[in-house]
């Protein structure tokens, strides 16, 4: 017995090498090979025996780790997620330039504040383009699982960039409202606003690890759309949004609203089999 | 006659969604299941198997998680999520389109 656990040890030694040290598919084949091997001496193979067999079977660690290598590569890039990329480049290098111009009369704080602010909400739009993207895609059946996992992944990052971002504004507009305005903080539509941002972002950047179902990403991301303009031009309106913005938070309420029924559909079809 | 290795790879995805459609399971069942059901063609090199299960979970059609097994070691259960159950029945529908064409195909009088 001492001697098989010495030989698992050193064929997980191999694997180990073979395969990157993934830990979490090592431990799996490792299970995978205890298995085979109490299967084998249970039908009377002697335990020596039984490992070379399990081994043989399990296959050797350079293929499958490179299988695990094709299947779990970067997907291909969608080309709405190409387009938001270069969107927020394109916009990040012109505040860029901004922020230079303006540097000397708005000072430090506010250009940067501006400039953070205006990048992290910009990215929420994108967020928010890319779900509406993924629904529609989704309904049209124009997209696969592999465009739908970059997807995923791009709103993620856009996420945590976006929450980054726009917290450094908060964090700035505070100092310059004290500097300016004699307080630091007072609730009024823009920080509310900045706060329902962060809020939002946050939350899109924390389901990566509560890994919900796809749809629940999609539709938290176009609802994001509704509240960063409600956040940020419904608070330059004082609250009070022209029918432009109220058209735009309408219609993304209605694309959450129909993705959210059609979400519910769908389960109430899961409930029922996988034939129906 | 055991199957090409190009159809046991393509016919991957669709068995473990199935299997899994029966209820949770692990690697080691679900690749005993399939020998059972195909009654020893379809021939997996069995570590194949693992790189398909996490390329499922990563998709988001199906969650795992570790727990203490019978034997009391522990062990990697997956579950189908409903995705997974989505992707299923779009598989099916591929799958049965196939069959459906071939078996027009080779109908006697074709033979």
């Amino acid at each position: 017995m001492r001697d098989l656990e010495q030989k698992i040890a050193d064929w997980r030694r191999t694997m180990a090498k073979a395969s990157g040290h993934r830990t979490e598919l090592l431990s799996e084949l490792e299970e995978h090979l205890r298995d085979e091997i109490d299967r084998l001496r249970g039908s009377g193979v002697s335990t020596d025996k039984a490992f070379e067999m399990a081994v043989l079977k399990l296959g050797a660690a350079a293929p499958v780790a490179a299988e695990f290598d094709k299947l779990t590569a970067v997907p291909a890039t969608w080309l709405p997620i190409k387009i938001a990329r270069l969107a927020i480049v394109a916009l990040a290098l012109v505040l860029l330039v901004v922020l230079v111009l303006k540097l000397d009369k708005a000072g430090a704080v506010l250009a940067t504040h501006i400039v953070s602010a205006t990048l992290g909400y910009s990215m929420t739009f994108v967020i928010g383009a890319l779900g509406v993207c993924a629904l529609v895609s989704q309904w049209f059946g124009t997209s696969g699982p592999t465009q739908r996992h970059a997807l995923l992944r791009s709103i993620f990052q856009f996420a945590s960039i976006s929450a980054i971002l726009s917290t450094i504004a908060i964090v700035l507009g505070a100092f310059w409202a004290r500097d300016h305005m004699g307080r630091y903080w007072d609730w009024d539509f823009k920080e509310t606003g900045g706060v329902l941002v962060v809020g939002w972002t946050s939350l899109i950047a924390a389901l990566r690890w509560l890994r919900p179902v796809q749809t629940t990403v999609v539709l938290v991301a176009i609802l994001g759309n509704a509240v960063t303009a409600w956040a940020w031009f419904g608070a330059n309106a004082g609250g009070k949004p022209g029918p432009f913005l109220a058209a735009f938070i309408g219609a993304h309420l209605l694309l959450f609203a129909a993705g959210l029924g059609r979400a519910l559909v769908g389960v109430t079809r899961t409930a029922n089999g996988p034939g129906s | 006659m055991k199957l090409e290795k190009e159809l046991v790879a393509a016919s991957s995805v669709p068995l473990v969604l199935s299997i899994l459609s029966e209820g949770e399971s692990y690697g080691y069942a679900i690749i005993q299941r399939v020998r059972e059901l195909s009654a020893g063609k379809i021939e997996w090199t069995d570590g194949m198997l693992y790189p398909v299960l996490h390329w499922l979970e990563d998709q988001g059609y199906v969650r795992s998680a570790w727990r203490k097994s019978e034997t009391g070691r522990k062990r990697k259960y997956y579950s189908l999520k409903p995705e997974g159950r989505q992707a299923l029945r779009d598989q099916k529908e591929q799958w049965q389109t196939v069959n459906k064409t071939l078996n027009q195909l080779w109908k006697p009088s074709y033979a």
